[in-house]
């Protein structure tokens, strides 16, 4: 057999073993939309509510990892030392794949997120995005995103946010929206830089499941140390300016981000 | 204060909130498309607003507002409506 040929028949092996994941986690969000959330939301106090159905949502993902990693399709390691508590911080990650989501909120159970409008539609998914108390973006209403963001904070509830809003596209450079920058300076939020690292691409746009890399995917993510917001805005920042320092801490961010994903694979946390 | 003078004033104060370059700014010039806007500093641009004209508005008044033209003129009719 030609090599063109065995990498495609091994391609195509994990591309089924993903199919089978994907269709399991599916049925098992099903089952948890009528079965356990119900009785969740009968036997928890309302207080305790969203951060429950999160906790729920969070373990259908470790499974759903279980079955990834067991399936052989990628090793993850998530790397957090010397990251000190992140509650009311603002956890600001690329997002190269479809998995490192799933990672990141499989590894913080009581994560908020905010997440697209879309996303709070699912039919799949909506019970717990709905319920589970995430933030919505990209529907217009920019002060209630920045007020959820602000409530979360008070509640001590680390927020995740993708500032690309989107899958990185392969290939494009990294270019990030404000909302991440904008919500932190307005609502008072720390910035934590989660570094995601995936080799080869998958599950990214243009990679669907179904489309899978012929060897093992190998997914790091690191957290930084948090860090005053400001404090990517760089030299001459004007700070009565919000706009203004959004696009400053924005494009910070950015380069902060380029510099820290050049670097090739490895387990380490990154410099502050 | 001159619909010149008030236009050269919103103006500037565009390009210092917002980073842009004046070259740019132009009635037709779209807020959200051409001068990369987003909705979140559709809410600093009700501030501007209010700056110039005194008068509270809210960001819901400007939903249908998609040009630096169409700010202008609604900055007029505020300014008119005394």
């Amino acid at each position: 057999m030609s090599a063109g040929l065995a990498s495609r028949a091994e391609s195509l092996r994990r591309s089924a073993i993903a199919g089978a994941c994907f269709l399991s986690f599916g049925i098992l969000a099903a089952v948890g939309a009528c079965l356990a959330l119900p009785l969740l939301l009968v036997f928890t106090r309302r207080a305790d509510r969203e951060a429950r159905v999160r906790g729920l949502a969070s373990l259908g993902f470790r499974l759903l990892i279980r079955m990834i990693e067991t399936g052989g399709l990628a090793r993850i390691n998530v790397c957090s030392e010397g990251v000190p508590d992140l509650s009311g911080c603002l956890l600001v990650a690329n997002h190269p794949s479809y998995l490192d989501a799933v990672v990141l909120m499989a590894h913080l159970p009581h994560v908020n997120c905010v997440m697209k409008a879309s996303l709070l539609k699912h039919p799949l998914f909506s019970p717990f995005t709905r319920l589970g108390g995430y933030i919505a973006s990209g529907n217009g209403e920019p002060e209630k995103l920045i007020e959820a963001c602000r409530q979360a904070h008070a509640r001590g509830e680390p927020v995740l946010i993708f500032p690309e809003g989107t899958r990185t596209t392969p290939g494009q450079p990294l270019r990030f929206r404000r909302g991440a920058a904008q919500i932190a300076l307005r609502a008072g939020l720390r910035v934590v830089p989660v570094i995601v690292q995936c080799e080869p691409a998958a599950l990214t746009h243009g990679h669907p499941w179904y489309r899978m890399p012929d060897k093992r995917i190998h997914l790091v993510i690191r957290f930084a140390p948090p860090r005053d917001v400001a404090d990517f805005a760089g030299q001459g920042a004007q700070p009565a300016n919000n706009a203004r320092l959004a696009r400053q801490v924005t494009r910070g961010l950015e380069n902060y981000f380029i510099r820290h994903l050049a670097s090739k694979l490895h387990d380490a946390p990154p410099p502050p | 204060m001159s619909p010149d003078d008030l236009s050269a004033r919103f103006r500037d104060l565009l390009v210092e909130r917002f980073e842009l370059n004046p070259a740019d700014i132009h009635p037709d010039a779209r807020l959200y498309e051409d001068l990369d806007l987003d909705s979140i500093d559709a809410i600093d641009l009700t501030i501007v607003i209010r700056e110039l004209t005194d008068k509270k508005v809210t960001p819901q008044e400007f939903r249908d507002v998609r040009t630096v033209g169409d700010v202008e003129r609604e900055i007029r009719r505020l300014l008119d409506a005394d």
